[in-house]
């Protein structure tokens, strides 16, 4: 075998298992339905029976049963905005879960007044070990008696809203961490502060939510928040068909090459890719096979 | 490393590359940490904190509100050996508000009757005060233990003296003085009034007689009795009739003391109601007088009650009208007069009417109304002596679900239109003016149903990349009629591309017959059809004889011909060649072997002639293999180098093998697959 052929095959193997790490290696990124570690979303996933879109050009044209989850960790394109209002326009549950995104980009979108405040909701009292993982025990009057106690994590607020559009608030021994230097500072405003709300908007509903962490697998168990996450999302008494945008999380390379393998897979699907891949092998073949019969030493 | 390799290498590492090409991070703080590994840090200032701010609500008297922060403290973080003091201090300290305003109230409550010289009530209230208080001050005290535990564990003695932790600690304990100093207060104004002694004043006696002591809402009670002191009546003093605690009338006494009045029983409809006397000193007579209360009075108050059954349809539509029907039960005589009529849904006043003992009653539903439960509640107001009645009921507002009958063929051919027809209706009857769209694949068809919910249109399915298989069409109905649910659902069409189907014989086509010869034109091979030498069976050609005639040129036909004759007389020799070398190496030409190949191996059994039958060899691939034109040179050329190799390979005393006579009519016959 000549040098040449030993390294061609020597790098087949190397990326064929490559590929096969990649597609069987768990992905270990925030927020990955995939991930099954501490902050992967797969038992939300499973619990709610979720479908991962990887782009929003996937939203149902009919959305009067469906409830889009959306983590906003990259930013939007306007088409992308229009896409998700025409969904809520139309019918559709929005559950907006942001605490350090670009939430903002999609509300100043929908034309609503409400905002993240991006800044930290540091508990020191209500909280679960420290501050920065804190307790929810307000809630507004329809909540109450269902949901008694949620748990964030790294959270943020939500300002700008009436207090009829607020669904929880956190304790008065709360605070938003301007600075971020971990201390109540005086000019650092206390709660409570709202951290879910509820819209009406268009046929749709929009709801906001000011931490994700909420939804990952260490998470979603505690407390009441597999409640309140399908209080939220099913509450007219309807089950929703979940569906989680992918697209706006931030992705490791291997959730990116997984995305990239999966797409490669379905390009390859149509039956005129495979027709081209078989055209191109017979003739790699034929070609091979045709040259060594004709060649004299 | 020849191009092409470095080609595929690059190919390869470029794909690898783009699967891993990393995606934008953009996050500049955490947005979480695992809870199980997370550390914990407990904040002692904020618990001091917030217990100081519940007990400021102490102080308010707004126990609920108190009870409201506390009951939270299950929530809260705190050390496992803190916990049972902080659910201590939650219950003493609720426990505590709660008495504090009791306290509060009664004492507000002294005062009024210090005021109204109500001694002997004061005289059963202050004890009761009195034992709140002890309480208070007990539940006060278990609150500093608490705090002071607390503050042992968090070692608050040893922190600094500003520190916030001392600072949050000893506000706490300033609210907790505060709270002493409140009971302290209390316990002050629980001291006997120093206004005169009783024994100065003159005691007063009243009596009340209710007549009937039965009667029914709206009629008229008399009250009366004597207002005396010391067995002489008391003219001209105003008394107070408390009905049930509250006054209601106020009359004078007689010159006699005699006071008498009327009351008329309000529509309460209650059983019984607490009537009471009540003289208290006014003016002069304080400072003279002590105030008195005669015994309480019960008035069995007489009314009538109905029982309201009321019952709704099974399920209620949207925008339609639902039947309520209800039938008053009366246990007693029924009211003469039609009876007022309020019916509500969900608290919400829809529909007024007059009835008597059955009615019903048509109610629109507001096309907007949510599905689901819904609460109807009919009351209907008091009238004299019957009660007031309410009764509830379930409503389940549902919106029906369309049925679509839809005919899909069986087979479709695409490109091409699919006609479909079919009928919505549901069980309120069909669905008219319904809009209807049909996607199938990337084509999309809008419709209404007309007035008998039928349809008829057809959809144009585009070209796919399927070839052949189902696919589903996906229908969404949208009725206009609030009481119809919208529908999607979807059926399976088989379909069959024609033009796919069309494409890929023509490629199957091309592989079969075209691509080979491409395959074989790039890589060099002739792909023109192989000469296949003949046996010759036709005498060589003879010796050219001079002649004086014109020779005629041959035409093409004619060269084409001799090229072969020359062709296999070349092969003769050379399949004699082979078979003279077989004979002696008893070996075969392998499949696949060159006849480069065989002459290199063999060659050695003929000796020196063997690099004869080489050249005899290369001459043969020339002609087999090249554009070459045999010519009569090569076939001289061919006897030539046979004859030596015959020649040169005999043993010496042993005759020579016959030389074939090529074209000769007795000659060998050599099969062509040997070559």
């Amino acid at each position: 075998m000549r040098i040449s052929s030993a390294l061609l095959a020597s790098v087949v193997v190397v990326i064929v298992i490559s590929l096969l790490c990649i597609w069987f290696y768990p992905s270990i990124q925030d927020f990955m339905a995939g991930n099954a570690m501490w902050n992967g979303i797969r038992e939300f996933s499973a619990e709610f029976s979720t479908e991962q879109i990887d782009t929003l050009d996937e939203l149902p044209e009919s959305p009067e049963k469906g409830a889009l989850v959306i983590i906003p960790y990259l930013d939007y394109a306007e088409e992308e905005l229009v896409r998700i209002k025409q969904f809520v326009d139309d019918g559709g549950t929005l559950l907006l879960m942001d605490d350090y995104g670009y939430g903002n980009v999609v509300l100043d979108y929908l034309g609503m007044r409400a905002r993240f405040t991006n800044k930290p909701l540091l508990d020191p009292l209500f909280c679960y070990k420290n501050q920065s993982m804190p307790r929810i025990s307000d809630f507004a009057p329809r909540v109450k008696g269902k949901i008694d106690v949620i748990m964030l994590n790294h959270a943020t607020t939500i300002a700008n809203i009436t207090p009829s559009k607020a669904i929880a608030w956190s304790s008065t021994t709360s605070f938003l961490d301007l600075n971020e230097n971990g201390t109540l500072d005086p000019d650092e405003p206390e709660g409570p502060f709202a951290v879910a709300a509820e819209f009406r908007l268009g046929k749709g509903r929009l709801l906001l939510l000011s931490d994700p962490s909420v939804a990952i697998n260490t998470m979603v168990g505690r407390d009441d928040n597999y409640d309140f996450i399908s209080y939220l999302i099913n509450r007219e008494g309807e089950q929703k068909e979940i569906q989680i945008d992918n697209s706006h999380l931030t992705k490791a390379p291997l959730d990116v090459s997984k995305t990239r393998l999966l797409d490669t897979r379905e390009a390859m699907a149509n039956p005129y890719a495979l027709l081209g891949i078989n055209a191109i092998i017979f003739g790699v073949v034929s070609r091979y096979l045709l040259k060594k019969g004709e060649t004299i030493e | 490393m020849t191009g092409n390799m470095k080609k595929r290498m690059v190919g390869v590492i470029i794909c690898a590359a783009i699967l891993a090409l990393p995606g934008n991070v953009v996050l500049a703080i955490e947005p979480h940490e695992d809870p199980e590994t997370a550390t914990s840090v407990f904040s002692g200032i904020s618990l001091f904190r917030y217990y100081s701010d519940s007990l400021n609500f102490v102080l308010q008297k707004n126990p609920v509100e108190v009870e409201t922060r506390l009951e939270k403290m299950p929530f809260v973080n705190v050390p496992e050996n803190l916990k049972e003091s902080t659910n201590n201090f939650a219950l003493t300290a609720v426990d505590m508000s709660y008495l504090v305003a009791t306290i509060d109230e009664n004492i507000n409550s002294l005062r009024v009757l210090m005021q109204q010289f109500r001694l002997e009530e004061l005289d059963e209230l202050i004890p009761v005060i009195s034992d709140n208080l002890s309480r208070a001050n007990t539940q006060l005290r278990s609150v500093e233990q608490t705090i002071e535990t607390i503050g042992n564990v968090l070692k608050v003695s040893s922190a600094p003296a500003g520190s916030d932790l001392r600072l949050a600690y000893n506000e706490l304990l300033e609210k907790i003085d505060l709270i002493r100093e409140t009971l302290v207060l209390y316990q002050e104004l629980l001291e006997p009034p120093d206004i005169t002694s009783e024994e100065l004043l003159e005691p007063t006696a009243i009596t009340a007689v209710v007549t009937p002591d039965i009667a029914f809402v709206g009629d008229n009670a008399q009250i009366k009795g004597i207002l005396s002191s010391r067995g002489r009546p008391l003219a001209g003093r105003e008394v107070d009739i408390l009905l049930n605690g509250t006054r209601d009338v106020t009359v004078k006494t007689d010159i006699q003391g005699l006071y008498i009045a009327t009351l008329q029983v309000p529509y309460l409809y209650i059983p019984e109601m607490d009537i009471q006397a009540l003289y208290y000193p006014r003016e002069n007579d304080i400072g003279r007088y002590i105030a008195s209360a005669s015994s309480v009075v019960k008035l069995k108050v007489m009314f009538y009650e109905a029982r309201l059954e009321i019952t709704v349809e099974d399920k209620s539509y949207p925008g339609l009208e639902t039947t309520v029907t209800g039938k008053f039960d009366y246990n007693g005589p029924t009211p003469t007069d039609e009876r007022d009529l309020e019916i509500y849904l969900d608290d919400i006043l829809i529909a007024e009417a007059k009835i008597r003992d059955e009615f019903t009653q048509e109610i629109k539903l507001d096309p907007a109304i949510s599905t689901g439960k819904h609460v109807i509640t009919i009351s209907s107001a008091a009238v004299g002596r019957y009660a007031p009645v309410i009764a509830s009921a379930m409503l389940n507002v549902i919106r029906v679900v369309p049925v679509l009958d839809l005919d899909v063929p069986g087979l479709a051919l695409i490109p091409g239109s699919i006609g479909l027809r079919g009928r919505v209706y549901s069980e309120l009857g069909p669905l008219s003016g319904t809009s209807i769209e049909m996607e199938l694949g990337n084509s999309k068809v809008q419709l209404l149903s007309s007035d008998d919910g039928n349809f008829d249109t057809v959809i144009k399915a585009g070209p796919s990349w399927s070839v052949i298989g189902s696919q589903n069409m996906v229908i969404h109905i949208t009725p206009q009629e609030p009481w119809h649910a919208p529908l999607t659902t979807s059926r399976t069409i088989l379909q069959v591309n024609m033009l796919n189907l069309g494409i890929i014989f023509g490629v199957f086509l091309f592989f079969c017959i075209f691509l080979p010869g491409r395959l074989k034109g790039w890589s060099g091979v002739s792909t023109r059809k192989r000469i296949i030498p003949e046996i010759a069976t036709t005498q060589p050609e003879p010796v050219p004889v001079y002649s004086g005639r014109v020779t005629a040129i041959p035409d093409a036909q004619e060269n084409t011909k001799s090229a072969g004759e020359l062709l296999n007389r070349v092969f003769y020799w050379y399949r004699f060649l082979v078979r003279f070398i077989q004979e002696k190496t008893k070996e075969l030409i392998r499949p696949q072997q060159t006849l480069r190949e065989f002459a290199l191996e063999n060659r050695h059994v003929l000796g020196p002639a063997g690099r004869y039958f080489t050249e005899i060899t290369i001459i043969g691939e020339r002609l087999l293999y090249s554009r070459h034109i045999p010519t009569q040179e090569d076939v001289e050329k061919t006897e030539q180098l046979s004859h030596r190799i015959l020649e040169e390979s005999e043993p010496e005393g042993q005759e020579t093998q016959p030389a074939p006579k090529t074209g000769g009519s007795g000659e060998e016959k050599i099969e062509d697959e040997d070559i």
